[in-house]
């Protein structure tokens, strides 16, 4: 059974459960957005499956083989690009890429050409020769990025490898990921921008406290819940109680919040009753100024499964 | 192996890259011995001293007595070829602390190594390395074996200068001074390592190495040539000691069999030190 499959997983640090009884399949050919407070054991899932950190419990497979029994075998199928800027400074942009790509057991031809395809990937091919004390962030980021990719690996990892850098660039990342991804190769992509994971993954799990609280297509997650959009209507009088009640007793109607000239309808779709909301309101001799609706997208789902907190 | 070799050029790189780094490397022993040269000078009034005592072993030995190692436990200042009794050389002031400084130097690469993989352990870089497909065992060991290449080529520097130069005499044994040079290097480059098991910080590292090389280097008399009897005892028993006095045996043209006396020892440190760093390795925890 090829893919990346966690199974029953616990970390702890010194009786503080980091990940706790994680169940995770990541199938070949897929993109995981891995989604998560900051602390919420995104990273030690990562490191636990590149066998930086013993697994306490559990085990972690790739392609079926166990990450605990034979982790080289296992490093061999992925790339990693870390959370953190991990290259030499001492070395020109080119000369990290090699150092890596050798590291991995690539030679001759084939080195020269990954070498220069992963740089390119990145757009700093014509910057190959810069020593990189002379790079920006965002430029060691990139090659941060290249230095991950350069052997090919059937499985990318990335934890947040687009922090700092610059919407062209990040653009060019996510296509060239997709490209990637379209060649065969399965990604896990960690990120604290939603709008990220939405055009780049076709699977989303959301990480709080080390466990899993969702898992599926973005469809389905969306599905699965059941969250309510809202509707923001800006009205010509004051709270009037009456039509207040009225709208409170729709069926459809989770809440409504009337303040000043404001009202905030939580409901399950506007779409099917908005018709309802404005008659109801012309009944009342009640005129609408403006109206807004926001719809649940996978933010409001991420923050309304995470409840918005964010740990230490 | 390959693994290793990577990393240890790549050490290599890092280190020779660097101008201060390189600077400190190659200048510094060659600023060192050029101003004992300056000063031997004075030191010579120091040997006097040795020299007359020389002399007149030389004609204890001359007058019948086998030549025993018990008849050079003196051997820093006393010059006997145990092979060819005829020949009598003494050893020049700037043999002796040329010695001493080649010794100091090995031993200061060990922090230079420490520091090395200290430095990559906060850079992340080491992190990384540890993501690919290879032991952490191996990445130190590229590492330790790249900053011992340093070690190496700096000795030879050393040498080189201090010959061509300084004209000093490092004797017709070469595989006395390969070999403690080698294990010297050896064991300072298991001290960084043990060291970099135990500390974390690179201020602590410096303390640790400017306090123990100086010591080490004061009580073995490798800056002052008399010391009181109880250092001297404990001199004995140092790396220092050991390495230092085997250079000196090795410019007296000694046997080697005679130098073992200070081999064994040097041997016996570095299998310990290795042992230690074994189990030692098992116990680290290098996700911090
Ligand atoms: N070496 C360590 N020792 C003790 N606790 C640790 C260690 N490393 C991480 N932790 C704890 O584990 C938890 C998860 O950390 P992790 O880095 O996996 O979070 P994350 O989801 O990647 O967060 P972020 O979005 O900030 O990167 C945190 O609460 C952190 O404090
Ligand atoms: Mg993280």
């Amino acid at each position: 059974m090829s893919g990346i499959h966690f199974k029953d997983v616990i970390k702890r640090f010194d009786h503080h459960i980091v990940v706790d009884h994680l169940n995770l399949k990541i199938n070949q050919g897929d993109i995981l957005g891995l989604l998560g407070p900051n602390g919420a054991g995104k990273s030690t899932c990562i490191h636990m499956l590149c066998g930086l950190l013993p697994i306490d419990y559990g085990d972690i497979t790739i392609n079926d083989i166990s990450v605990k029994q034979h982790v080289l075998e296992a490093k061999k199928l992925i790339g990693v690009v870390p959370q953190h800027i991990a290259l030499y400074d001492h070395l020109s942009a080119e000369e990290n890429v090699t150092f890596f790509a050798k590291l991995y057991g690539l030679k001759g031809n084939q080195l020269k050409e990954n070498v220069a395809n992963a740089l390119q990937f990145v757009r700093l091919y014509d910057l190959r020769h810069e020593k990189i004390t002379r790079f920006s962030e965002g430029q060691k980021r990139r090659l941060n990025i290249a230095c991950a990719v350069a052997h090919n690996p059937a499985y990318l990892i990335m934890d947040e490898p687009t922090v700092c850098i610059d919407p062209q660039s990040r653009n060019h990342i996510l296509e060239s990921v997709k490209e990637l991804n379209k060649q065969g190769t399965t990604v896990i992509y960690i990120s604290h921008y939603i709008e990220e994971i939405k055009v780049l993954c076709n699977q989303i799990a959301i990480l709080d406290h080390g466990q899993l609280i969702a898992n599926g297509t973005k469809k389905e997650l969306l599905s699965q819940l059941d969250l309510h959009e809202k509707v923001y209507i800006q009205v010509s009088s004051l709270m009037n109680s009456a039509a207040k009640e009225e709208l409170e007793n729709h069926m459809q109607v989770s809440n409504v919040l009337w303040e000043n000239q404001q009202l905030e309808i939580t409901l399950q779709s506007a779409q099917l009753i908005l018709q309802d909301i404005l008659f109801l309101l012309s009944k009342y001799e009640i005129s609408v100024q403006s109206l807004h609706i926001e719809k649940v997208d996978l933010e409001t789902l991420f923050l309304n499964l995470t409840s918005g907190t964010s740990h230490q | 192996m390959r693994h290793i070799a990577l990393i240890s050029k790549n050490e290599l790189l890092q280190v020779f890259r660097s101008w201060p780094l390189a600077l400190i490397i190659f200048a510094l022993p060659f600023m060192l011995i050029f101003i004992i040269s300056m000063t031997s000078s004075v030191n010579i009034m120091i040997y006097e001293e040795g020299y007359v005592e020389t002399k007149s072993t030389m004609q204890s030995t001359h007058s019948g007595a086998e030549p025993t190692i018990a008849s050079t436990t003196n051997e820093n200042t006393l010059s006997i070829n145990e092979i060819n009794v005829e020949q009598v050389t003494a050893l020049s002031p700037l043999q002796y602390y040329t010695a001493s400084t080649l010794v100091t130097c090995i031993l200061f690469q060990g922090l230079g190594a420490a520091i090395s993989i200290i430095d990559e352990r906060k850079d992340k870089t080491f992190t990384r390395l540890r993501m690919l497909p290879m032991k952490t065992s191996t990445i130190l060991t590229g590492k330790l074996v790249g900053n011992a290449l340093i070690c190496l080529i700096q000795s030879l520097w050393i040498i080189m200068i201090s010959t061509l130069l300084f004209q000093v005499d490092w004797g017709q044994h070469i595989e006395i001074l390969t070999i403690t040079c080698l294990l010297t290097i050896c064991i300072s480059m298991l001290i960084a390592l043990h060291v970099t098991f135990l500390f974390q910080s690179v201020k602590v590292i410096y303390s640790f190495f400017y306090t123990f090389i100086i010591v080490m280097t004061f009580i073995s008399g490798g800056m002052i040539k008399d010391l009181s009897n109880q250092l001297e005892f404990i001199g004995s028993y140092t790396v220092h000691h050991w390495a230092f006095k085997s250079l000196l045996q090795g410019m007296l043209d000694y046997h080697i069999l005679e130098a073992m006396y200070h081999i064994i020892p040097l041997m016996g440190t570095a299998m310990m030190l290795y042992i230690i760093a074994l189990i030692g390795y098992r116990k680290v925890d290098f996700y911090k």
